[in-house]
């Protein structure tokens, strides 16, 4: 049974990690609400020119062609990435003006994946206004400050999560005389209050668990790469140490490369073929990322590197298991997984978290103006009762 | 009320929640959807029952 003294303590837990934490999980949960529908806010948003009307099974454009119009269009650029988007008929090139450019630098071609059509220009991230999703995407992500925002908001994150836990601890005790789902409502609007903020609460609870989790597992998306690039990718490069990477010129066919996967693995599918470069992948190979069909594997990517001067297939990465970790948590946070109606359930349980929040804040400062001795009567009384 | 009874109603939807969030990720969509969707409804709707029941009596809360 718990004791005065444990529940003081867990009461002190709950109220200082959710103060700290309680207003930017507000920003997150407002932010996040629009970020649960982005691919439908961006297909409502977007004034892309339309696709070209063609059979379904029409085969993909030439990938060579594509990125020699890229190069082309900016050939004192230098090619970056090619994704092949499985949702639209889609080819982006990315494309940075050097070797040691940040990704904000790169420009991105939106090609026509089936003519090889230039659709659209996409201008850097650096020299274009955000519009409204780009905003409320760094608000969510790294409130404008990059890698110290992302583990900022990881440490929010954690913070949520004592604050689940403490919550926990302390709802049996005070809502032991309570029957499931009680509102006393021939008490105070702040008792009632207090009632609906637990039991709000605890119906939510497994899923803001797991959506805090997530969350705190997606801010260390970039050191875990980080570890990754620096530990095991280098491990695979080591052969290749002292070697010159390969010129532009030297390049085998990327449109090769991108067949020989398909080849090699036809249970998964590749989906953007990355350039030799130093930041993620190789200076030696195309990196190839390929996925599952599954709603799980899809969601599990799997890179396999190409020599770049060759086009042989040099190895296909196991991903350790703090990446694996990471990718699981990604659908798990973001809840597009499970079409339009998970979505609409994802942004009413984001909705309910906001009531969760907002009615803690208020219990805090209706609290104050409370004499201290009257607020430890109230939980010793809650204790004695228990 | 005994510590069992406190929890019961709690576990029970944090249980259909968790199944909820795994159905859609690890089924192969179809039924394992539809059973995701009806699955995380039970929380919202238990929300709403309850809700509606404390205004009712309340008459406002």
């Amino acid at each position: 049974m718990a004791t005065v003294r444990s529940l003081r303590r867990w009461a002190f837990v709950h109220k200082w990690t959710s103060l700290a934490c309680t207003i930017f999980l507000l920003v997150l949960c407002l932010t996040g609400l629009p970020l649960i529908f982005r691919e439908e806010l961006r297909e409502l948003l977007s004034d892309d020119p339309p696709y070209a009307v063609l059979p379904a099974d029409a085969p993909l454009a030439n990938l060579d062609g594509v990125v020699e119009t890229a190069r082309r269009r900016h050939p004192d650029h230098l090619v970056w990435f090619v994704f092949v988007d499985d949702d639209e008929p889609q080819i982006l090139v990315g494309l940075l003006p050097s070797p040691t450019a940040l990704p904000a630098e790169a420009r991105r071609i939106k090609f026509d994946a089936r003519t090889g059509e230039v659709l659209k220009e996409i201008e850097p991230a650096a020299r274009r206004p955000f519009d409204f999703l780009d905003l409320m995407l760094h608000l969510h992500k790294d409130l404008f400050a990059d890698l110290p925002g992302e583990l900022f908001l990881g440490f929010i994150g954690l913070l949520f999560i004592a604050s689940l836990v403490s919550g926990v601890a302390l709802y049996g005790p005070f809502t032991k005389k309570l029957g499931f789902g009680a509102v006393r409502r021939d008490r105070s609007r702040r008792v009632k209050w207090l009632d609906l903020h637990n039991l709000l609460g605890v119906i939510t609870l497994a899923w803001a668990l797991v959506v805090g989790l997530t969350g705190v597992m997606n801010e260390l998306a970039t050191p875990l790469f980080q570890i990754f690039q620096r530990t095991d990718v280098q491990a695979m490069l080591q052969p290749y140490r002292g070697q010159p990477p390969p010129a532009p010129a030297d390049l085998a066919s990327v449109q090769d490369a991108y067949a020989l996967v398909q080849r090699t693995m036809p249970e998964r599918r590749p989906t953007s073929v990355v350039f030799p470069n130093d930041r993620i992948g190789s200076p030696h190979h195309y990196l190839v990322w390929t996925k599952g069909s599954s709603p799980l594997t899809s969601r599990l990517f799997t890179p396999v590197l190409i020599d770049a001067r060759t086009g042989v297939l040099t190895a296909a990465v196991q991903m350790p298991w703090y990446l694996r970790a990471l990718e699981v948590s990604r659908p798990l946070h973001f809840g597009d997984y499970g079409g339009l109606p998970l979505k609409i359930i994802w942004a009413l349980l984001d909705l309910v978290t906001i009531v969760v929040l907002a009615s803690g804040l208020y219990l805090w400062l209706s609290r104050r103006r409370s004499p201290l001795e009257a607020r430890l009567a109230e939980l010793e009384s809650a204790v004695d009762e228990a | 009320m005994r510590l069992s009874a406190v929890w019961r109603w709690p576990l029970v939807l944090a249980g259909l929640t968790l199944f909820g969030l795994l159905s859609a990720l690890l089924g192969e969509g179809g039924m394992w959807w539809g059973l995701s969707w009806a699955a995380l409804a039970v929380p919202l709707l238990t929300i709403v029952c309850c809700s509606v029941r404390a205004l009712l009596h309340a008459g406002g809360i």
